[in-house]
């Protein structure tokens, strides 16, 4: 925990989570989750790791508000998820929370314009202005010449950039991302990596990462290790050393 | 604008599952309205050569022909008898229901009538009244005649001429819808329908379906003039009538078409029964003196035939024969006030009660028959009150009240057995309500399916922040539009595959018009209410669970 006291972090923490439990009944009590608290300051970039099946996506749905804990506290930007009704929780996700998924999930109608504009236009952002900010995020990740493709006709890396877009597009408080690289060739994810690098390292974006690939491990600040739903070390990752 | 726009992308721009979703809705639309206005078309024209004959679309009978259950349970056991109507009392019962002159029937009646099917005049005007003050009522006729005792036709023909007896007819006044000068209020389907021109003899026409064998093919049913003229108002002045040619002719002859039938005005002596008049004070109604017969003279001016259903059978695989059936009621028409001329020749003196054999309903819309004769019924508890169509289907079930010529015995229906039924069967109704509950599944299923198939792209909107209510709306929008589309195709191809049987109904434009945009009004709020409630009910569940549950329930 030394390094959270590092004067180069020191900024306010900008997630924290409290004693969060995860359970499923399956007969008996699985914990998903169990007894997670953990702090994540603004522009740090933490990579959660662990064994599948060890509640590694689980804790990241916790954290961005995609599902509730059974018990436990999930404060975000100094406002705390629980009791917040499902619309309630939109409006967080939509003004302060990114995601990215290992699957891409972007809407198949859309094109790549579209997609990242969508969130633009649900925060009410004026027409002209989400279509050129998007077309802007686009650019940023290298896909201005692609952004009337629909996803069908987007690379399994396009994709993931269109998505890494759309979750820049309301300039989120955290980017959380699962398992971004699984689904990609190694060029590609060299390509992810960087760009989510860049993102943490140019513009300070904090960023949530859940994955299996050591590279990404390399990139950041702190790397969580989950075994069976906890917290079994919390170590610098390759960014603070 | 921003989930109106997404909703209409989402219909366009995934075309496979738009398609399915349209054409789910269309098959649901064309099935709706195929129920609805095959089952009106059919409504306006089910049984429209009985009814224009009869002169009403409900008939009113004097006794027990379609007992409801209630009718049965409320009888006093030991009261009910069973009774047959004499030969003289001239009613549509005669055809539908023969053999409620021969076998009997079960009544409640203190005995059959034998005069009228009214004690007094008083009772006939008071039914009247009271049937006529339902606002679907538009007329009662009283099926008005009197049996004829004796006298014959002369025809003549290549082998010479000879005399058809007319005894057994009944000599009756012609409904106003028989009339070639109708009122302007009678529906086309109604009226004197168009002869066929230039009828052959026989008709053996070769078809790719077989041999379509028809004596002399009328194919629109309903009452047509085949020889000499119809009648009119301007014969009120004078005793002519129209006979049925085919109850005046023999089988062969009526296919010869060189037979005349002297219809030039052919004067006709008939022998009809003296009707003595009620007496007021001892309470007895009119009635017939058979032993005191009168004589009255009756011109012919012309003949009719009453062209009904058309019969066919499968002789062999793959071959149908058909055959024009005809009514071959043994009536002689005379227009009303000619007819009000002999029963005062017979004896009655003016204003005193006809003889009635049923009162003849007419009602303002077809599609409400089965509903209006239901309140008919509690109006006029005593009497029976059954909708021609019922009537004929009960009689067609019995191979009844046409003579079937051509068809062998083996190839008919098992006739239903010569009963009372105990309750008026109305079975397309149910049918026509199953399909249309089966499209309203089909529409219900589109848009459930296409709720539970998408859990994964609701998600995706709720991760990125879209909120249920938003969420909705775009799915609505989607949902609203491919049902419309599919709504207006659907509806439109039922409609003109509907439109042979609308336009032969002959009702007319404004009718025609008033209603398909009723089965629109319909089909389009059935379908879209299917399509939005079952598209909310699964979606509103959907978007309850988190987007985690929902993602990991798709996966």
């Amino acid at each position: 925990m030394e390094h959270l006291l590092d004067p180069d972090f020191g900024r306010e923490p900008i997630l924290r989570a409290r004693s969060l439990n995860k359970v499923y009944w399956l007969g008996t009590a699985v914990y998903a989750v169990s007894n997670v608290s953990l702090e994540i300051r603004q522009g740090e970039f933490v990579v959660i790791r662990g064994p599948s099946g060890c509640g590694k996506s689980t804790l990241l749905s916790l954290l961005a508000g995609l599902d509730r804990p059974t018990s436990g506290e999930v404060v975000l930007d100094g406002q705390s998820l629980s009791g917040l009704s499902e619309n309630e929780l939109s409006a967080v996700r939509r003004q302060k929370i990114g995601m990215v998924y290992q699957s891409f999930n972007l809407l198949p109608n859309l094109t790549a314009l579209e997609n990242v504009a969508l969130p633009l236009h649900l925060s009410g952002t004026p027409a002209g202005f989400a279509g050129r900010h998007a077309a802007y995020l686009l650019d940023r990740v290298g896909l201005s010449g692609r952004s009337r493709h629909l996803p069908t006709q987007l690379s399994g890396g396009e994709q993931q950039r269109v998505a890494i877009a759309r979750a820049l597009a309301n300039d989120p408080k955290v980017l959380m991302a699962d398992e971004p690289t699984a689904n990609l060739d190694s060029a590609t994810t060299r390509d992810i990596r960087a760009l989510l690098t860049e993102l943490n390292r140019d513009l300070g974006q904090t960023c949530v990462v859940v994955t299996h690939d050591h590279s990404l491990i390399e990139d950041a600040h702190r790397v969580l290790s989950l075994v069976d739903g906890r917290i079994v070390a919390d170590e610098p990752g390759g960014a603070a050393r | 604008m921003t989930l109106i726009h997404l909703g209409i992308v989402n219909a366009v721009r995934n075309l496979g599952r738009s398609l399915l979703s349209v054409v789910a809705m269309a098959l649901a639309a064309m099935m709706m309205t195929g129920s609805l206005t095959v089952a009106e078309g059919y409504t306006a024209r089910r049984a429209a050569e009985y009814r224009s004959f009869l002169g009403g679309d409900v008939l009113v009978y004097p006794t027990w022909v379609w007992p409801t259950r209630s009718d049965v349970e409320s009888v006093v056991p030991g009261t009910a008898r069973l009774v047959t109507l004499p030969r003289s009392f001239a009613s549509p019962l005669r055809y539908f229901h023969p053999d409620f002159y021969s076998s009997g029937y079960l009544t409640v009646a203190a005995g059959a009538p034998s005069y009228s099917m009214f004690g007094s005049r008083a009772d006939l005007d008071e039914v009247r009244e009271v049937l006529l003050a339902h606002p679907e009522v538009t007329g009662v006729e009283p099926y008005r005649a009197l049996p004829v005792i004796g006298g014959s036709l002369e025809i003549t023909g290549p082998d010479g001429s000879s005399h058809v007896s007319l005894g057994g007819h009944v000599l009756r006044s012609s409904p106003p819808n028989l009339l070639s000068d109708a009122p302007e209020d009678v529906p086309g389907y109604l009226r004197l329908v168009p002869a066929a021109a230039d009828i052959p003899a026989t008709v053996m026409t070769s078809t790719t379906a077989g041999t379509i064998l028809s004596d002399v093919m009328n194919w629109t049913p309903g009452v047509f003039v085949s020889r000499g003229r119809a009648l009119s108002s301007a014969d009120d002045d004078r005793p002519v009538a129209v006979v049925n040619r085919r109850a005046v002719l023999s089988r062969a002859q009526v296919r010869d078409y060189d037979v005349a039938m002297g219809l030039q005005g052919q004067t006709v002596r008939l022998t009809i029964p003296r009707i003595v008049p009620g007496d007021p004070e001892r309470g007895t109604g009119p009635y017939y003196d058979f032993s005191r017969p009168v004589t009255v003279d009756i011109s012919v001016v012309g003949a009719y035939d009453v062209a009904s259903r058309l019969f066919s059978w499968n002789p062999f695989p793959d071959v149908t024969y058909y055959e024009q059936l005809y009514l071959e009621a043994p009536e002689i028409l005379l227009t009303p006030a000619a007819f009000d001329r002999i029963l005062q020749a017979a004896g009655l003196p003016a204003g005193e009660l006809p003889p009635v054999g049923a009162l003849a309903v007419s009602l303002r819309d077809q599609s409400k028959a089965v509903a209006v004769t239901e309140e008919l019924r509690g109006l006029v508890p005593s009497l029976s009150v059954v909708t021609v169509a019922q009537e004929a289907d009960f009689a067609n079930a019995r191979n009844l009240p046409e003579t079937i010529y051509e068809c062998p015995p083996d190839f008919r229906p098992r006739p239903l057995p010569l009963s009372q039924p105990a309750v008026p069967p109305e079975a397309r109704q149910f049918f026509g309500l199953l399909l249309f509950g089966f499209a309203g599944l089909v529409a219900a299923g589109n848009s459930t399916l296409m709720i539970l198939s998408r859990r994964t792209e609701f998600a995706i909107l709720k991760a990125i922040g879209m909120r249920g209510f938003e969420i909705g709306l775009v799915v609505m929008v989607e949902v609203v539009t491919l049902a419309v589309i599919g709504l207006v195709l659907g509806f439109s191809v039922a409609e003109v595959g509907s439109l042979p049987i609308i336009l032969t109904n002959r009702i007319g434009p404004a009718a025609v018009l008033k209603a398909i945009g009723r089965d629109f009004a319909i089909v389009a709020s059935a379908t879209l209410a299917c399509a939005v409630v079952f598209a909310l009910v699964p979606m509103s569940r959907t978007l309850r669970i988190t987007v985690a549950e929902a993602m990991r329930g798709d996966e």
